[in-house]
């Protein structure tokens, strides 16, 4: 049984009412002629309430879009996830899109805490059922779909050709399913060689046909002329490109940029795209620009912010600069310990496009381990210009053209990020070995995480670390290996602007015993990693990441191209009970939830100022207690600002211009209401049946129980056993009689109040002795507070027994809880 | 406050539309069904509204679970009738004593269809008594309504209005912001016994912990459809969701005459059906 109870505020509108006859009079008359009468039932709720703290708590489906993959020729496909959740399991439903749109959705998988999993996309194509393989095609698209109140998941494709010594990476990413407009996507290209031909995928991510105009642009901006594609539902279009680029003029056909415009929402047309030359076993992935202001989860953080929640700082390069970074370049003879052929050299190369139509100054440098700098100079590039840099010159110029080792390119642009599309890596002289290098925003952040690494069978996974900050940073590298919920902690430090790059397989053939006495596992061959401040997750870094899987037997080295900002996803204030009297004092709270799921306290930390101090006065940071709210006269209580004093880093997944930074850190928000004060009222009362009754009370920290309009309270009762419980039978009776277990009701905690029956069955001959106990909880939740997760109020036991008397063998039934009884004697 | 004036005035229309009103002094019962027009499958949902227009407080004795005092008697187009009190269920539900404030209303829904069954095409007739107290501060209040009668058409089942119901049930449940707004949604859409709420169910599982009554209503439809659905919710990081799933999905597993699909549940849970439950059966 389902029991609605509401007691529905009506005072407001009986005094509107009041004041208000003939509109009312003429509203009803106008009901009458229009209304059917089968639409009552929910009307009438005008409850008002305080404004929920975050409208992101509640689950919420999520799908990331995109990842291209390939399995033409040799290629090998793989859809790699992984959560960044640190205590809880998420379970993700793959799905595979087939180039004609058909959808093959796979098994769910259930990632553990910070867990990673591997799903091989060929074999899941050989075992499509008959309705889907029908429709199979050797490149496609794919999904993931899960529900959270955020996005934890980071979601990439790779495709290898070990023997041709081909891989392409293209992150899956959550898109806005609003904003039905125009919408751009900008990418760059570029010749290695000339055997090398361009090609690019388009997938309709949406439920509808998509038609986009495309054209190819060349070195100096020249474009081809605008042509249409239309593409079904969730299906692929593969576009060559080689014959658009030959319409470019002859010295535009170097490097150059692609164009996509299309009207629908955004994120509806995901492109991808790629070069190679098969002959010299070269490929290189295709660059596209990506706002990632516009994933549903920025989206509501600015929504919140818009609704006075935040003060969201300006993001880095909004305004007139940008920094970015290409970590880890190699240059020279690759480290002989690696593997790689003698006489190899590698090569690092960048190329960028303005996409803007503005002209863009870039100053680069070029950054060695140690923390020594090569100024580059300063490139001009014209509103579409694209041009591939000569790095090599440049080490030459400065004396290192013989330099073997690692490098950072780091460069300084005029205008937004994304305004300067940019490709760099180190590809070796032969051009069969290519290690490309994604470019990230430098700054600031909250952490970084790296979705997935792979160690074993010819493979090892290349983390480097650059600190681009002034001070030296010691950082915690953790390596959590696959869907084990384990992690393993490298300690890294870092002097300014200096870099450091790990092997992962040699820290794991190391077997060195980290601080918690762990070591990385041998058998372990894949999983993701954190970057965090040694002082801790969610303590600001300055370090920026890059990672590469490679096989230097097969020379294939994936890029990673989805790096995740770790920041905050929403923000707490509470003070429970709220109950502050005048010459009184109260404790409130305040605490940001990290992305990983995490609630840091920041009560101390915090500035605390309040609207009114005529009213209250609350103490701050550098006070004894940061928090503690007085009271000075009586009054309508005021408004609390807190001011986190620290910047807080927007969490972010697969995005290129990490970090997006929230500098001021300013939180502004209301007190949470939250139930409170759970009592019993009154004595319980035991029936003639045996049944026994209690009734309860709650409040609002408030005061005003319709203030408590987002939470629930209720009841999780737990029996012996797994599954339902069952009653035994005899002495209860008839079989089959069962209580769900756990049992779990909820009622609106605006009631405020409820009661609680503890029944039994029929009894039943022969009685036999029995006994059990149950274990009940009484809960709450608000879907403003924690997540919605639910909080204890009191824990009973509630036990039950047939007993027989030792006097006169009859039987009796007796049922306790908190003190009280009832019973049932004799039984019938 | 336009819009809350046109709701207002909605609810007075609506509700005398198809319901006994006592409004004979300030504090007055009302007995309405949601519709007097229903399909089968859909829920049929009885409500009573207690409105205290007085200045000063009242005390509603409704007995145990807020229920206790209804008695309620349907006739179905065969002439067949039956007569029941909401039965008494283990747990908490609203206290058998409900206070309302000065110029406060209460309401409190009921759904029938879950004690009678409404599965014949015709008229039904449902009539309710109520034998609870209003008492204020001066005593027991005199000359309330204390019984209504309703005709209620029972159509055939419409599968399309059916699914337009549950989606439109889930979609106030996905959008709500507050609780209030999802607690009658989440009432009607787990009444329906029909596989087609099953998507409908799904969705809304992991809202607002509505997983207790989705899992037992998926339980109560239990087809293979739902049995799916429970299969996905028994994969739920939340341990209560999962915990919830396995308990419906053995309770599918032990009603149902459909081998196969004791068979699949069996599989699925991988695990032994224990004795206890054989010797139950």
């Amino acid at each position: 049984m389902f029991i609605v109870l509401q007691i529905l505020d009506r005072v407001q509108v009986m005094r509107t009412y009041q004041s208000a006859l003939p509109l009312l009079t003429f509203l009803l008359i106008l009901c009458a002629l229009t209304v059917p009468p089968t639409s009552a039932g929910a009307a009438g709720n005008t409850q008002t309430a305080a404004p929920p703290i975050s409208s992101a708590q509640n689950t919420v489906q999520h799908e990331l879009f995109g990842g291209f993959w390939r399995i033409d020729h040799s290629f090998q496909a793989r859809l790699r996830l992984k959560s960044s959740l640190v205590a809880d399991s998420i379970t993700v439903t793959p799905v595979l899109y087939m180039a004609d749109g058909t959808e093959f959705v796979l098994s769910e998988t259930k990632l553990s805490p910070n867990g990673s999993a591997t799903i091989d996309i060929n074999n899941a194509l050989r075992h499509a059922p008959s309705q889907i393989s029908g429709h199979s095609s050797v490149f496609g698209s794919a999904s993931l779909r899960f529900q959270h109140a955020w996005n934890p998941i980071a979601g990439v494709i790779d495709s290898t050709d070990a023997p041709r010594s081909l891989v392409f990476t293209y992150p899956l990413q959550e898109f806005s399913n609003t904003d039905f407009q125009a919408q751009d996507v900008e990418g760059l290209w570029w010749k290695h060689d000339a055997g090398v031909h361009s090609f690019t995928v388009l997938t309709n991510s949406s439920a509808n046909p998509v038609t986009a105009m495309y054209r190819v642009t060349g070195a100096r901006g020249t474009g081809t002329t605008p042509e249409p594609l239309t593409i079904a539902p969730h299906a692929s279009v593969w576009l060559e490109l080689e014959t658009l680029i030959k319409e470019l003029p002859n010295d535009e056909q170097q490097v150059g940029g692609l164009s996509f415009r299309y009207t629908a929402a955004q994120g509806a047309l995901t492109v991808s795209g790629g070069m190679e030359n098969a002959m010299i076993d070269y490929s290189a992935t295709m660059h596209f620009s990506f706002d990632e202001t516009k994933s549903p989860d920025f989206r509501r953080l600015e929504a919140e912010a818009r609704a006075g929640r935040w003060s969201v700082g300006a993001k880095p390069g909004a305004g007139t600069e940008t920094n970015v970074a290409s970590v880890g370049l190699m240059a020279g003879k690759p480290n002989a310990l690696e593997g790689f052929p003698e006489g190899l050299r590698f090569i690092p190369y960048a190329v960028m496009r303005n996409v803007s139509s503005k002209p863009i100054k870039v100053k680069g440098a070029l950054n060695l381990m140690t923390g020594s700098t090569i100024d580059l100079g300063i490139w001009q590039f014209a509103p579409g210009e694209a041009r591939q840099l000569d790095l090599q010159s440049a080490l030459s110029g400065a004396g290192l053209g013989n330099f073997d080792g690692m490098l950072t390119l780091s460069f300084r642009h005029s205008g937004a990020a994304g305004e300067l599309l940019v490709a760099s890596g180190s590809v070796s002289q032969n051009g069969s070995y290519t290690f490309e290098v994604a470019a990230s925003a430098v700054g600031p952040s909250g952490g970084r995480d790296v979705p997935f690494w792979s160690v074993g069978d010819g493979y090892d996974t290349m983390l480097t670390l650059w600190n681009s900050g002034t001070v030296a940073e010691d950082l915690v590298v953790s390596l959590h290996y696959g869907n084990r919920n384990g992690s393993y902690k490298l300690p890294v430090r870092l002097a300014p602007n200096a870099s450091s790059t790990i092997s992962l397989l040699e820290v794991m053939n190391l077997q060195q015993p980290d601080d918690d006495g762990r070591v990385l596992p041998l058998d372990v061959r894949e999983g993701s990693a954190t970057i965090a401040s040694a002082k801790g997750e969610g303590q600001t870094i300055n370090a920026t990441v890059s990672a590469g899987v490679f096989n230097a037997q097969n020379g294939t080295c994936a890029v990673i191209t989805c790096y995740g900002c770790n920041g905050f996803v929403s923000w707490y204030s509470v003070v429970d009970p709220f109950s502050l009297a005048a010459s009184g004092s109260q404790q409130s709270r305040d605490f940001v939830t990290w992305h990983d799921g995490t609630n840091y306290d920041r009560t101390s930390g915090s500035s605390w100022s309040s609207t009114d101090t005529t009213i209250a006065t609350v103490q701050t940071a550098g006070q004894a207690n940061p928090g503690m709210m007085y009271g000075v006269s009586p009054g309508a209580s005021p408004l609390y600002v807190v001011d986190t004093n620290e910047p807080y880093y927007v969490s972010s997944i697969c995005n290129a211009s990490c970090p997006y930074a929230n500098p001021g850190g300013n939180v502004h928000g209301s007190i949470v209401a939250v139930p409170t004060n759970f009592r019993q009222q009154g004595a319980a009362v035991s029936d003639s049946d045996g049944n026994l009754h209690f009734n309860y009370l709650w409040d609002s920290s408030t005061g005003k129980l319709s203030d408590l309009s987002s939470c629930i309270v209720g009841e999780n009762v737990t029996y012996p056993g797994t599954g339902d419980y069952y009653w035994s039978s005899p002495p209860y009776g008839p079989a089959f009689v069962h209580a769900n277990n756990p049992t779990a009701i909820s009622f609106n905690a605006t009631d405020g109040a409820f009661g609680d029956v503890h029944s039994h069955p029929d009894f039943l001959t022969p009685y036999r002795a029995d006994g059990f106990t149950a274990t009940q909880t009484y809960r709450w939740s608000c879907s403003n507070f924690l997540a919605g997760s639910w909080q204890s109020f009191q824990q009973n036991t509630i036990d039950r027994a047939v007993t027989q008397h030792s006097f006169n063998s009859t039987w009796y039934y007796s049922i306790t809880k908190s003190g009280s009884g009832a019973v049932v004697d004799p039984l019938p | 406050m336009k819009t809350q004036l046109k709701c207002f005035a909605l609810a007075i229309l609506i509700n005398c539309s198809h319901a006994f009103c006592s409004e004979t002094a300030d504090v007055s019962v009302k007995y309405t069904l949601e519709s007097l027009t229903t399909s089968i499958s859909e829920p049929v949902i009885f409500s009573i509204v207690i409105k205290n227009g007085t200045e000063q407080p009242v005390t509603a004795k409704l007995g145990w679970q807020g229920t206790q005092s209804l008695k309620f008697t349907v006739r179905d187009p065969d002439g067949q009738e039956v007569s029941f009190r909401p039965p008494l269920h283990e747990g908490i539900g609203p206290p058998d004593a409900i206070f309302i404030g000065p110029q406060r209303e209460f309401k409190e829904s009921l759904v029938l269809s879950n004690w009678a069954r409404f599965d014949l095409p015709g008229t039904y007739e449902v009539a309710v008594a109520f034998s609870g107290t209003i008492e204020s501060s001066h005593g027991v209040i005199p000359g309330l309504q204390r019984s209504a009668r309703f005709s209620l058409q029972v159509l055939t089942r419409d599968e399309k209005q059916l699914r337009k119901r549950c989606e439109d049930l889930a979609k106030t449940i996905e959008r709500a912001k507050f609780y209030g707004q999802v607690s009658e949604a989440a009432e009607s859409l787990t009444a329906v016994r029909d596989p087609i709420a099953v998507p409908y169910l799904q969705r809304v599982a992991a809202l607002w912990h509505l997983a207790a009554a989705a899992t037992g209503a998926l339980a109560d439809i239990g087809d293979g459809s739902a049995v799916d659905a429970l299969l996905g919710l028994r994969r739920s990081s939340d341990i209560e969701v999962s915990t919830l799933a396995v308990g419906a999905l053995r309770r599918v597993e032990r009603k149902t005459n459909d081998e196969k699909t004791k068979k699949r549940i069996r599989k699925a849970l991988d695990t032994e059906f224990s004795d206890a439950h054989d010797t139950a059966r």
